[in-house]
């Protein structure tokens, strides 16, 4: 149940850091203009309003402004840091060394053009704008107080004759920096000004930043519970996405079990592996059930006060103080809970219940195709139970009929006349029809019902087919059949069950011996091209007409000129072939000509040869 | 000529085994579930087992065999855990369907697929007796 508490890097920060990045980069395209309305102004300024401006030090003062824009930008491009997390930190102090050098730049710009009694000094307030909204609120408060200290230090060391004094204005009497009462006043309203405008802002930011965050954690919520079907895992996600989301102590998921009818916790975080383990629901069943299909979600503001908690001492040895109940309701039936505890008493306010409901909301979708995956899987596991049943129970008696009659046709329980022989060995063919029959079934079954990805691993292919034809070698000489084996030196390997893959060649090859008239040729070719493994069959059998060719693949189906041959088959071993190659990622390709002969191609992705131990693993098997 | 215990539910499969091993002249004897075979082999003492996997149970045969295999030495069966079973096994497959363990623990000897065909078994049972 325990996760970890921070979000991977990566996830939910990565749209922070993009922000802030943002920011750095627009506060560098403003600098420009900034240092260059400096020196136009200037310009401007003495040569065409012939104001008494120090021309010298303020152009100083612009190209100083762009130079340092200059060194920031140059810098701000080429540091790359890969992790999110140190970037963000990263990208954070730069804004504050920025932030930082704009203040001793508008200090020198605010004393050049006449320090308290400046016509720039609103300037000083666009400086505490753009603090207030990058910045967090301490930091932002700092700065504006810093802001009107630098301001009042000008004004100050202008007062006491230790900073030379730039009287730009001429409608101003030149004494009126010396003014106690001008100086005062006009300190008094800057510091009110910026210090309100700070407040203000941080305030409005942070309330944006929540949403954001919140915003952001829906998102991620929806992305991490669509991405799995696993209900252990999405019901954790669940909870890490609701308690991180609103910054609280913890969240935990507990779900309708459908056989007890009972709440079970599924998913938690920043709980006790104890609360978990013994913890009943929070509150009682009937007041749930009652509270929450009516008027959701429950608030309790106060854990210690609350009457409709069953167990307020076990929440309170968890440190939680308040929490909020939002049922997880599909299609208006009720799944579960999603339980979000805080360690405040009062912490949970109009937009976080609304939020936990959305999470809440979010969470019904995903845990409904979940459980409905679940029921899938129990149903597939079931009916391959069911086949498993069906097939021991039609193989058993055909199994001891064969058994019996070919103890019978062996001549252990006495002679026969010749006819009687004759018939019990077509009983016998029968017989081995229908058992093949069943096999196959059992096989075209297995392909349906079994998930091989459960079960695939490196095999070698070369191997495999060699152990069929060496299984099919009897048949192949008593049809005085010439069968060529081409095969590469190293053994090469494919991801797919041994059993599968004798199956595709077992049935492969077993055809292109029953159909191509004894004396005939049959050549296997194996060999890996790139990512590939091909397998090539080739007969100059009977064929396949180019009418049948569409419907090999169709189960029972079996070509005309086959069926007219009176060789058995079932009409369902290409089907079997075709699914195991699908479910090994493998294609198949046949062309055929009637009376010519079949040319089969199989392709596998290759993969690579398995470690020792396990090669040796799966020698025992076979 | 050997005494072999065939054990199996299945009184067509018991027949026919005991048809071909008789033909060979050994002496059969029957058990039709796994506790009456582990009281016959005490009884008995039989010098091969012929053993069904699924009976009563769908791996009567398997728990039978890892029950006589005990190497605990005070098991049982200890006096008979060197008796060679021979296998009848209904899946000679290992496709995901099969039932029971994989061969990969089974400490049998020989596996002998059903139906029996009279001369794979004769052969297996006499190569399994020369041991």
């Amino acid at each position: 149940m325990e996760r970890k508490n921070t979000l991977k890097p990566g996830s939910i920060e990565i749209p922070l850091l993009c922000e802030l990045a943002g920011d750095s980069a627009h506060l560098i395209h403003a600098r420009w203009v900034a240092g260059v309305l400096v020196l136009l102004a200037t310009v401007i300024c003495v040569h065409v309003l012939d104001l008494p401006l120090p021309e010298g030090p303020l152009y100083v003062l612009g190209a100083l402004i762009l130079l340092y824009n200059t060194a920031l930008a140059f810098y701000t491009r080429r540091s790359y840091i890969p992790d999110p997390l140190l970037c963000i930190t990263h990208t954070r102090k730069i804004l504050i060394l920025q932030i930082s050098l704009d203040l001793m730049s508008m200090a020198a710009f605010l004393h050049l053009t006449g320090g308290i009694c400046s016509p720039a000094k609103p300037l000083l307030l666009i400086h505490v704008l753009v603090v207030a909204i990058l910045m967090s609120r301490q930091i932002a408060l700092l700065f504006v107080s810093l802001d009107v200290v630098m301001i009042a230090l000008i004004a100050f060391f202008e007062f006491l004759g230790l900073l030379p004094h730039y009287s730009v204005t001429p409608a101003f009497p030149p004494n009126t920096y010396a003014d106690e009462i001008y100086v005062v006043s006009r300190l008094a309203f800057i510091a009110l000004a910026s210090f309100a405008i700070g407040y203000l802002t941080t305030t409005i930011m942070n309330r944006q930043r929540r949403r954001d965050h919140r915003i952001a954690h829906l998102l991620l919520t929806a992305q991490k519970v669509s991405a799995t079907l696993s209900l252990s895992e999405l019901t954790v996600d669940l909870a890490d996405c609701a308690a991180e989301a609103l910054s609280v102590q913890g969240a935990s998921v507990r779900l309708i079990d459908e056989s007890s009818g009972r709440l079970v916790f599924c998913g938690a975080h920043g709980l006790s592996q104890t609360y978990c383990e013994d913890c009943p629901p929070e509150i009682p069943r009937e007041i749930l059930e009652e509270e929450l299909l009516t008027n959701p979600p429950i608030i309790i503001h106060d854990v210690d006060q609350d009457t409709r908690l069953q167990d307020p001492k076990a929440l309170l040895r968890e440190g939680i103080r308040s929490m909020v109940t939002a049922p997880i309701l599909s299609h208006g039936k009720p799944l579960g809970i999603l339980n979000v505890y805080a360690k405040d008493p009062y912490a949970f306010k109009a937009p976080h219940t609304d939020f936990i409901m959305k999470i809440a909301y979010l969470g019904a979708t995903a845990i409904e195709n979940a459980l409905s995956f679940k029921r899938l899987e129990l149903s597939g596991q079931e009916r391959g139970m069911f086949v498993r049943m069906v097939t021991h129970e039609l193989r058993t008696p055909v199994a001891s009929a064969q058994s019996l009659v070919k103890t019978l046709l062996r001549g252990l329980a006495g002679d026969f006349a010749e006819k009687q022989y004759t018939l019990l060995a077509r009983v016998d063919v029968r017989l081995e029809q229908l058992m093949n029959l069943i096999n196959d079934l059992l096989a075209l079954a297995a392909e349906r019902i079994v998930d091989f990805e459960k079960y695939v691993h490196p095999v070698p292919i070369q191997q495999n087919v060699k152990q069929v034809i060496h299984q099919l070698s009897d048949e192949i000489e008593s049809r005085k059949i010439e069968l060529t084996v081409h095969e590469k030196e190293t053994e090469f390997y494919t991801q797919a069950t041994e059993d599968g893959l004798i199956k595709i060649f077992e049935n492969l090859i077993s055809n292109a011996i029953k159909y191509t008239p004894a004396g005939g040729k049959i050549s296997v070719e194996m060999e890996s091209l790139g990512q590939l493994a091909r397998i090539r069959i080739t007969d100059n059998g009977i064929g396949i007409p180019a009418e049948d060719l569409p419907h090999i693949w169709d189960e029972f189906y079996r070509a005309r000129n086959a069926k007219r041959t009176g060789i058995m088959g079932t009409g369902l071993g290409l089907s079997i072939v075709k699914h195991y190659v699908d479910s090994f990622g493998g294609l198949i390709d046949l062309t055929s000509v009637e009376g010519e002969g079949t040319n089969i191609l199989v392709t596998f992705p290759l993969c690579h040869e398995p470690p020792p131990s396990s090669e040796a693993e799966i020698d025992v098997g076979n | 000529m050997a005494k072999i215990l065939i054990i199996d539910d299945d009184p067509d499969i018991v027949t026919s085994a005991r048809l071909c091993l008789e033909a060979r002249r050994h002496e059969v004897i029957e058990a039709q579930n796994g506790t009456e075979g582990l009281e016959k082999i005490q009884a008995e003492n039989p010098d091969l087992i012929i053993l069904d996997v699924m009976m009563d149970t769908t791996t009567e045969g398997f728990q039978l065999t890892l029950q006589l295999r005990n190497p605990d030495p005070s098991s049982a069966y200890k006096a008979y855990s060197k008796i060679p079973i021979l296998m009848l096994t209904s899946i000679h497959s290992t496709t995901p369907l099969r039932f029971g363990p994989t061969e990969d623990y089974l400490p049998v000897e020989e596996f002998v697929d059903k139906p029996i065909d009279p001369d794979d078994l004769i052969e297996k049972v006499e190569a399994l007796l020369q041991k």
